[in-house]
């Protein structure tokens, strides 16, 4: 990967990827991503969205084409299943893996705005936690890392409507402050509850992408040519 | 005539405060209803009561079917174990008793129903999100089970397969059914729903529909 110089955007260059060679995920495969705005992926399941992720992250090497991101960037990443990068057996020794003091703060703030709090499941095995419980402990655990890039694999998945309303919330001022969020979703809740771009992938690269309104009303139409 | 009944049931974790406190519940042969709960609130503590993995501290839970309740965990990962798509579908139906060529047949049937064929002869764990919910799914229908406990069955499916899904379900799946949602918006149309708050279920006010 390369670094832009002042740039602080992620971009895509005719990118390629296949798990197995006969197994072709992303085809030329061409984004850009700029930081201040929320970018939502959304397509259909298999098409290639947490793959996007994982590569953006540098989990995963692609075969052919680029990925551009920010100076210093160090993305991080939000798991479609969160509960895979758990390593400890309690709440408390999970923020103690951080790698500072301020992490760990941003950490129990962003907790008590998702209304979980500290001293309720601190001991507790994060693994213990309810399925939405889990996904919000996860996303703080992500976030408080402070980096300016960040993907979410599907974060609202399983969320009632309140904790849609605070994820949403934070995600608008973290875009404010200048932070990259690529949120990979097919929640049209939280689309329709923070406005921010749209992309859609399918058939290994994206087909269309725009204002988020623009897509909220012409979506059946918009999703089905992307299929095509 | 009742399927599951739930009698002034409590439920909690050890060392924990009480998640169900004196919850009532009948559910008729074939009915289903959705649950809908706040995260946290105890809906799948609820389910795993009903399907008998998890003692009440109080109260009784009746079952009154031939077959075991069918069971769709919130993570479909914990319920895929075989190495393939194929064999995950053909394990199901073999535990039905079902002769090899009635098993390849109906495996082949569900596969296309649920758009899995070009990945049948995957690993399941490698599969999108989306497609593991499928399998997880189709798996499950596979056992024709009388009561069916669904903890939020399409979370993970993309909204083209979920209305394809919930089509299906409300046009061929007839057996008694909890359908557990976390948000007014996924409530399946014209099932009856009830809300689980503070440990007990209450009717849904018809102004949060
Ligand atoms: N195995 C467990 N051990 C201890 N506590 C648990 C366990 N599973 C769940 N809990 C706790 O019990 C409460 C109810 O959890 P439950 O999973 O039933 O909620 P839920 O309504 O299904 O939530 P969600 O919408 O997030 O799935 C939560 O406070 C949770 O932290
Ligand atoms: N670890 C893996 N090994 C092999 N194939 C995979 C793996 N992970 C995903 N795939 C395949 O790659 C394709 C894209 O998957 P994914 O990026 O998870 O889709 P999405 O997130 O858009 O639903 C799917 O066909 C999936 O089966
Ligand atoms: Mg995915
Ligand atoms: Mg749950």
């Amino acid at each position: 990967m390369t670094a832009l110089d002042s740039a602080t955007h992620v971009r895509f260059d005719d990118v390629s990827f296949a798990y197995q060679d006969d197994n072709s995920v992303l085809t030329h495969c061409s984004a850009e991503f700029a930081a201040g705005v929320v970018h939502y992926v959304v397509g259909p399941s298999g098409c290639g969205k947490s793959t996007l992720g994982l590569l953006l992250c540098g989990v995963m090497s692609h075969k052919s084409g680029n990925v551009k991101l920010p100076k210093d960037a160090s993305p991080t990443m939000v798991l479609q299943f969160p509960e895979n990068l758990f390593l400890t057996d309690s709440v408390e020794e999970e923020l103690a893996l951080l790698p500072d003091a301020q992490a760990e703060e941003k950490a129990l703030s962003m907790l008590a705005d998702f209304d979980l709090h500290f001293v309720d499941i601190a001991r507790k095995s994060p693994h213990r936690l309810s399925f939405g419980q889990r996904r919000l402990f996860a996303i703080a655990l992500q976030v408080s890392l402070g980096s300016k890039v960040i993907v979410l694999d599907e974060p609202s998945l399983g969320l009632d409507e309140v904790h849609v309303h605070q994820l949403a919330n934070w995600l608008g001022s973290a875009s404010k402050k200048g932070t990259c969020s690529i949120v990979i979703t097919h929640d049209l809740d939280l689309i329709a509850e923070l406005s921010g771009e749209v992309h859609i992938l399918g058939h290994g690269s994206f087909q269309w992408h725009g204002p988020s309104t623009e897509f909220l009303k012409n979506r059946d139409m918009l999703l089905l040519a992307a299929a095509q | 005539m009742a399927i599951l009944v739930l009698e002034d049931v409590s439920a909690a974790y050890s060392n924990s405060p009480e998640i169900l406190k004196g919850l009532s519940l009948s559910l008729e042969r074939g009915e289903q209803i959705a649950i809908i709960g706040r995260n946290g609130e105890g809906k799948t503590t609820l389910l795993k009561v009903a399907a008998g993995l998890l003692a009440p501290t109080r109260g009784k839970v009746r079952h009154f079917s031939s077959s075991n309740p069918a069971i769709l965990l919130q993570n479909p990962r914990q319920q895929l174990v075989c190495s393939t798509v194929r064999e995950e579908i053909e394990y199901t139906l073999r535990l039905n008793a079902l002769d090899d060529k009635t098993v390849a047949r109906v495996a082949q049937d569900r596969l296309q129903q649920f758009d899995l064929e070009h990945a049948s002869e995957q690993h399941p764990l490698k599969l999108s999100g989306g497609q593991q919910q499928k399998v997880a799914l189709a798996a499950l229908l596979c056992r024709e089970p009388e009561l069916l406990l669904l903890d939020e069955p399409d979370a993970y499916l993309d909204g083209a397969s979920r209305r394809e899904f919930r089509s299906f379900f409300s046009g061929q799946v007839r057996a008694a059914t909890i359908w557990i949602v976390s948000r007014v918006s996924e409530l399946p149309e014209g099932m009856k729903a009830m809300r689980l708050a503070n440990g007990v279920l209450s009717s849904l006010d018809v102004d949060e529909k």
